[in-house]
């Protein structure tokens, strides 16, 4: 061929290389997510497959295994292993291995995780949602709001683990809380609530008498009474189960109720406990004589009714964990909502502003009612994706338990919906980093493993795809 | 008749107009809006968009702003009901807007008793997302009436007014995106008017609208001057010859020329209002 528009060697191969390179990497993208996605799956699939659903419903168990007399190998949880145990009482059990949390299933873990999102959506909506219309319809430009977009950019890449360490400082440790018991002694400042402040349905601290030796189950508060040499003695419980006070018979000048009262009433408890289970007597809630004999106690034993303003943080817990992943996911909830707001045509304001609305009129009677389905499902699917951050719920609220966070939070009959909040809780991507990381390694282990991440995978799939089919649904929609 | 305070920029003119003769005073009792010795800046007074303007805008009458792109025409409009309150930076540096006899540059009118006496159509018609009826309502609601057979009556009469109710008495309920380009910007017009202004400003009403919408919205800007003061910013001119009484020319920030539409037009005073509308720039 001898045209000039002939194509030069060395032009080639320079075109062929750099396409190479180029569909090389692209094809590194695919690759590395088959790789993950391939062995997850791969060791995944047959977890789920055979464990079946109670997979997803099962709290997470000590697993067993052993090699019965003749050489089988069984995997127990500890439910089932002590079912063993007393079906083959003589059965010989040979190299006993056990995991923590390796049998039953993830049910805590995802209930945990699902409780701290919704936490999250909370705070994080109403802050975000009302930052957002300030930013959006109030704030004129000036050097003030710079400095706070400037604060909302930066937030957005600060580390998730400098989050987590913010919120074991501030939420657990520092924050304002109003106190039942008295200051922990990090408080940095407490004062106490005067009573007149309380609330009028202020609940009683709810006391059960005890006569036992034995010192109370944490969670419960209670007054025990026991026979001393020189008498009665009364030693009083908080819901941890230290004694906060401990009063000998003699040090109360007690003229009314006399002794006797009080030691005929402790009677007349002891015979109605004895005639009752244990467990049916502390499912119910206090008895009436209960109530009598705590209403005397009170000001015998000065059981006060107290509240404290302290500086003292929830500790690790729920709501700790809630307010750290808020902070981490504002500046995405922020800019998501003021995008919607932006979607908003300006006529609308303009057109209610010259009909002689008010700024707070035009804003939820013109604004906000079109930009909210917006705000609501890009900010609701921003905040899911940060239910599988570990580092934020590492130090500020996620436990390794296999507890469900409402366990023994009924307490006298009554749910403790303030208590369930300062709980910590399993979340999924902190189990999966104890399952991986944390307990001793082994084939005991793995199945567990590979099973949660699964599971964890498909959620955090299927949520980023609702969100950006969401998305671009709502997009399309927000023409006017 | 309407006439005029022609642009003038040094104080030597000022002191002369208060040497005014029989007729002026007259208009001036007449004036709805008075505009004296306005300057308006959106950058805090470093450039002024309006520079020393007057004029007297006529009870009972239509009148029309025209002038080239940028020439501050619209933003005089939104001078008078404090539309531009919206900008941070927008600020009135010099001289005074009477309306009805009271300064409405002061700042503490209150802007939101002032829009409910000067309403105001934007050039793209801009109805909410919300029924035809409630389009209407809209201006009573937030004003806090509660009384459904009043807000039926005003919505009804608002709607006639704007010469659309028998377009769509039987499609109240209907959204009002459902309606064409010149019944929504007439719907406009009706939500305007529901408020019971004195004055109705409009922003370009018809340059997003086809000439047989244009025509109908003209017609009823024409029949409105009976009841409203209209103040009409317009890119066309012919459409200021057909519904205006008096029309002001504005050119880079300046009045250049205020008279009788039909002067104006015909003979204008200024060599640069007939280079404009003679089409030679604008």
């Amino acid at each position: 061929m001898d045209s000039k528009f002939e194509r030069k060697k060395g032009r080639v191969s320079a075109e062929l290389i750099a396409t190479l390179i180029l569909r090389g990497a692209t094809y590194l993208v695919i690759l590395s997510f088959l790789l993950i996605m391939g062995r997850i799956v791969v060791r995944g699939a047959p977890v789920l497959a055979k464990e079946g659903i109670s997979f997803l419903t099962e709290r997470p168990k000590i697993l067993f295994g052993f090699y019965d007399e003749n050489e089988k190998y069984h995997r127990l949880s500890s439910q089932e292993f002590r079912e063993y145990q007393k079906e083959n009482p003589n059965g010989i059990i040979l190299s006993k291995q056990s995991a923590n949390y390796s049998g039953g299933g993830i049910k805590s873990p995802l209930i945990g995780t699902l409780f701290l999102v919704l936490i999250c959506i909370v705070l994080a909506m109403s802050t975000g949602i009302a930052a957002a219309v300030y930013l959006s319809e109030y704030s004129k430009r000036g050097p003030f709001i710079k400095v706070v977009r400037l604060a909302i950019i930066n937030l957005a890449g600060v580390p998730s683990i400098v989050f987590g360490l913010f919120g074991l400082a501030f939420f657990c440790y520092f924050f304002p809380v109003i106190t039942k018991s008295a200051p922990a002694e990090r408080s940095a400042k407490a004062w106490e609530i005067p009573t007149w402040m309380y609330p009028s349905n202020f609940a009683d601290e709810g006391y059960r008498i005890d006569m036992a030796d034995t010192p109370p189950d944490s969670g419960s508060r209670k007054i025990i009474v026991h026979k001393a040499d020189d008498g009665l003695e009364f030693s009083v419980f908080n819901a941890r189960g230290a004694i906060v006070k401990r009063v000998k018979q003699y040090e109360i000048d007690a003229t009314k109720p006399t002794w006797v009262d009080i030691e005929n009433d402790l009677a007349t408890i002891k015979s109605m406990r004895d005639s009752q289970s244990p467990e049916v007597f502390y499912q119910s809630s206090r008895t009436v004589e209960e109530e009598a004999l705590i209403s005397k106690l009170r000001p015998l034993l000065k059981l006060k009714r107290r509240l404290w303003l302290s500086f003292q943080g929830w500790e690790p817990s729920m709501i700790a964990a809630g307010c750290t992943l808020a902070c981490m996911v504002l500046p995405i909830v922020i800019t998501a909502c003021e995008e919607s707001l932006r979607a908003v045509p300006q006529g609308f304001r303009d057109a209610a502003l010259s009909l002689g609305a008010t700024q707070w009129q035009t804003v939820r009677k013109s604004v906000l009612p079109y930009a909210l389905p917006g705000m609501l499902t890009a900010s609701v699917l921003g905040i899911l994706r940060v239910a599988g951050e570990t580092a934020p719920i590492m130090y500020t609220g996620a436990f390794a338990t296999g507890n469900l966070p409402w366990v023994g939070l009924r307490e006298e009959g009554v749910w403790k919906v303030g208590e369930f909040f300062q709980r910590g809780c399993e979340a999924m991507p902190y189990h999966i980093y104890i399952l991986s990381a944390k307990i001793p390694q082994s084939d005991l282990v793995r199945p567990m493993q590979d099973g949660a991440v699964l599971v964890f995978m498909l959620i955090v799939m299927a949520l980023a795809t609702t969100s950006v089919i969401l998305r671009m649904r709502i997009r399309k929609k927000l023409k006017w | 008749m309407p006439v005029v305070n022609e642009n003038r920029s040094s104080s030597e003119m000022t002191s002369a107009r208060d040497k005014n003769n029989s007729e002026d005073e007259k208009l001036a009792n007449e004036a709805v809006i008075e505009v004296e010795n306005l300057s308006f800046s959106y950058d805090l007074g470093k450039t002024n968009t309006l520079r020393d303007i007057n004029l007297n805008i006529p009870k009972n009458k239509v009148t029309a702003f025209i002038g080239p792109s940028g020439c501050g025409k619209s933003t005089l409009l939104r001078c008078f009901n404090r539309m531009n309150d919206t900008i941070a930076t927008a600020k009135i540096t010099a001289g005074s807007i009477k309306i009805m006899g009271s300064d409405v540059s002061n700042p503490r009118v209150d802007p939101i008793l002032l829009r409910k006496e000067i309403g105001m159509v934007f050039q793209k018609s801009n109805p909410f997302p919300k029924s035809v009826y409630e389009n209407v309502a809209f201006g009573l609601r937030i004003g806090g009436e509660r009384n459904k057979t009043a807000i039926d009556e005003i919505v009804e009469e608002s709607l006639k007014r704007a010469a659309l109710w028998d377009e769509v008495k039987d499609r109240l309920k209907e959204s009002a995106l459902s309606l064409s380009g010149g019944q929504q910007q007439r719907l406009c017009i009706a939500r305007t008017i529901a408020v019971q202004p004195s004055v109705i400003l409009m922003d370009e009403p018809c340059s997003a609208l086809d000439p047989v919408a244009t025509t109908v919205v003209e017609e009823l800007i024409t029949t409105l001057r009976e009841d409203y003061t209209v103040v009409v910013v317009t890119h066309n001119m012919q459409q200021a010859t057909r519904v205006s009484d008096s029309t002001a020319f504005f050119y880079l920030g300046e009045l250049i020329e205020y008279d009788l539409t039909s002067k104006l037009f015909t003979n204008p005073a200024k060599k640069q209002t007939e280079d404009y509308i003679s089409g030679r720039f604008g």
